[in-house]
């Protein structure tokens, strides 16, 4: 009886969850394997045959692994020096608050801050030419293209590595580093044989959470790159408002499928990884 | 995405062994090797002459050089967007740009205040779709089925896992359907974006939760006579009013942030209003972007200076 009243309480936002979420990824999902006229089918994942969808996938590919690498190195290196201040200091504060307001900076508002600054009319270009006598698009204008990006995400994912690694690297006991120098270590054994692969959990699922943070990013891309989809997100776009008739929400749901698989791959690393490090440190 | 609330999780966490931490950390630190050398007069480990550096922590060049590097790279955007701003046609200095923000007509200024307004909207629903929805359920469910808290674990990670460009696909037949009941409004996106803020709202309740020993509380209402309501309402709300508090902040930056969803639906936010307006008056979107930024961050120090004194002293 108590059971039916609870789960009674429970029950609006279950509805809520399952309506506004479950509802939308399983029509996603279905959407992928029927054909104009309601059968099943799977002619939709032709669409990846075409040219560019590939491309989109590999320049998605090697830019979410490249900014998460930089973003996570970069990242836990600065969480490294907030240990030396003051958990209550101004420092740490000011950090804390332009972490988190940067990693939720990513879209629009980031692309323009790139371009104000890196454009052909940005600040640092124009110092760059005009007072180093360097053009940084001697060689074409890179900027709206996927190389483009790897500043701008760089720029929101080292912040989001900050607010989810500090948190295990301040956990460390500090014992630790205690512990090794009564033995006679040093500083490098100390980092090669218990620090670094007693991080390397936390650090494994904050560069996979990053990879997922950059691989569905969608918005910066949107408005930075303005020739083409040559990232997937930009692509699943491209067949959501295609008016060529090519059966495009079956083409969207196969490229969102496509996109899913990678995103299960990640998560399901996300969960191992997850395991092993609540069991080191908790 | 962002994760504001691991901050918020790991201040809990420190509020409460931060300060004796601390002190236990300088002596052994700074004493007891020393000492142990002065003993026995070996160089083992470091010179007698300085002080022994914990080998976790920082040394000052390096945590100074570090950060300033960190500091320089995340200004340099900023100062970027500032230059813009006060820059002419020409290339001389201007503040022409900013006196057309006085100007307040003009077709894109409109573009910009229906977005903002919409936006604004958008964030009170959001906001009360959580504080009366989801906070509740979960906090029922950290107190009365204590099971599911791993399975929610996982389940809270999917609406980070699935990409906003792809739950659009989804979400557009299943707001059409909303829209048939009580018309095309603006604000149903909030149901959607509700579902976005899910995971960092888990996040930050959860680990309040854990430390609070919600399910002792609740008995000890029930058996003074409290109903769910009361003790939802009386001790168990104003106990994790912190993280609430930050939910609603992260919420908040998220609902005034999101592009995909409102510009695949067509309809008119903060976001994309600033697309449209750059493609004719590109100034004040750069200057609206600079507005929005600096007053999310100094709402944020605010709160994370205002958190700290409260926070040791209950």
């Amino acid at each position: 009886m108590r059971q039916v009243s609870n789960a009674l309480k429970l029950s609006p936002f279950v509805v809520y969850v399952l309506l506004m979420f479950a509802l939308p990824a399983a029509l996603v999902v279905v959407s992928a394997f029927r054909d104009g006229s309601g059968g099943w089918t799977l002619a939709n994942f032709n669409i990846f045959h075409r040219p560019g969808v590939g491309a989109a996938f590999g320049n998605s590919l090697w830019l979410s692994a490249l900014t998460a690498a930089v973003g996570a190195v970069l990242g836990a290196l600065v969480c490294y020096a907030l240990l030396g201040y003051r958990e209550d200091g101004v420092v740490h504060r000011l950090v804390d608050a332009a972490s988190s307001t940067l990693s939720q900076f990513g879209g629009v508002m980031l692309a323009f801050a790139f371009i104000a600054t890196l454009g052909n009319q940005g600040m640092v270009t124009l110092f760059l030419r005009e007072v180093m006598r360097i053009d940084i698009y001697a060689h074409g204008m890179w900027l709206y293209t996927p190389v483009g990006l790897v500043l701008p995400y760089i720029f929101f994912q080292m912040p989001l590595m900050i607010v989810t690694f500090y948190p295990a690297m301040a956990r460390l006991p500090r014992q630790l580093s205690e512990a090794v120098a009564m033995l006679g270590g040093g500083a490098g054994h100390f980092w090669r044989h218990v620090g670094l692969p007693m991080l390397m959990p936390s650090f494994m699922s904050g560069f996979l959470l990053l990879f997922a943070n950059a691989f569905s990013a969608y918005a910066t891309a949107a408005a930075l790159i303005s020739q083409g989809s040559q990232i997937a997100p930009l692509q699943v776009r491209a067949a959501l408002i295609s008016e060529t008739g090519l059966g495009s929400e079956g083409a969207s749901g196969a490229l969102a499928v496509g996109m899913l698989a990678i995103m299960a791959i990640v998560v399901g690393l996300y969960a191992l990884v997850e395991r092993k490090s609540s069991s080191w440190l908790c | 995405m962002a994760l504001l609330n691991y901050s918020v999780a790991i201040d809990v966490l420190e509020a409460d062994s931060g300060a004796d931490f601390e002190s236990e950390r300088s002596s052994v630190a700074a004493n007891r090797p020393l000492e142990r050398h002065r003993h026995r007069g070996t160089n083992a480990v470091c010179g007698p002459r300085s002080v022994w550096q914990p080998y976790d922590r920082p040394g000052s060049v390096s945590k100074t050089g570090i950060l300033l590097g960190f500091s320089l790279f995340l200004l340099l955007p900023i100062a970027g967007m500032l230059y813009f701003t006060f820059r002419s046609a020409t290339g001389g200095f201007t503040v022409d740009h900013w006196l057309a923000l006085l100007d307040a007509s003009g077709f894109s200024f409109m573009t910009l205040s229906e977005g903002l307004l919409n936006s604004l909207m958008l964030v009170a629903v959001t906001l009360a779709i959580e504080l009366m929805l989801v906070i509740p359920a979960f906090v029922l469910i950290s107190v009365r089925f204590p099971r599911l808290n791993r399975a929610m674990g996982v389940i809270m990670l999917l609406p980070i896992a699935i990409p906003a460009i792809i739950l659009v696909v989804g979400l557009a037949p299943a707001l059409a359907f909303f829209a048939d009941i009580v018309g095309p409004n603006t604000w149903t996106l909030a149901l959607a974006y509700g579902i976005l803020a899910l995971p960092f709202v888990y996040t930050t309740i959860s680990s309040d939760l854990r430390g609070l020993d919600c399910r002792t509380l609740a008995q000890a209402a029930e058996s003074l006579g409290a109903g769910w309501l009361r003790t939802l309402t009386d001790i168990l709300l104003p106990c994790i009013r912190r993280s609430i508090i930050s939910s609603m902040l992260i919420t908040t930056a998220i609902v005034l942030g999101e592009f995909t969803i409102a510009s695949l639906l067509n309809r008119t936010t903060l976001q994309t209003a600033l697309i449209s307006i750059s493609k004719t008056d590109v100034y004040l979107s750069v200057i609206v972007t600079l507005i929005v930024l600096l007053c999310t961050l100094v709402t944020l120090f605010i709160m994370a200076t205002g958190n700290r004194p409260s926070r040791k002293e209950s």
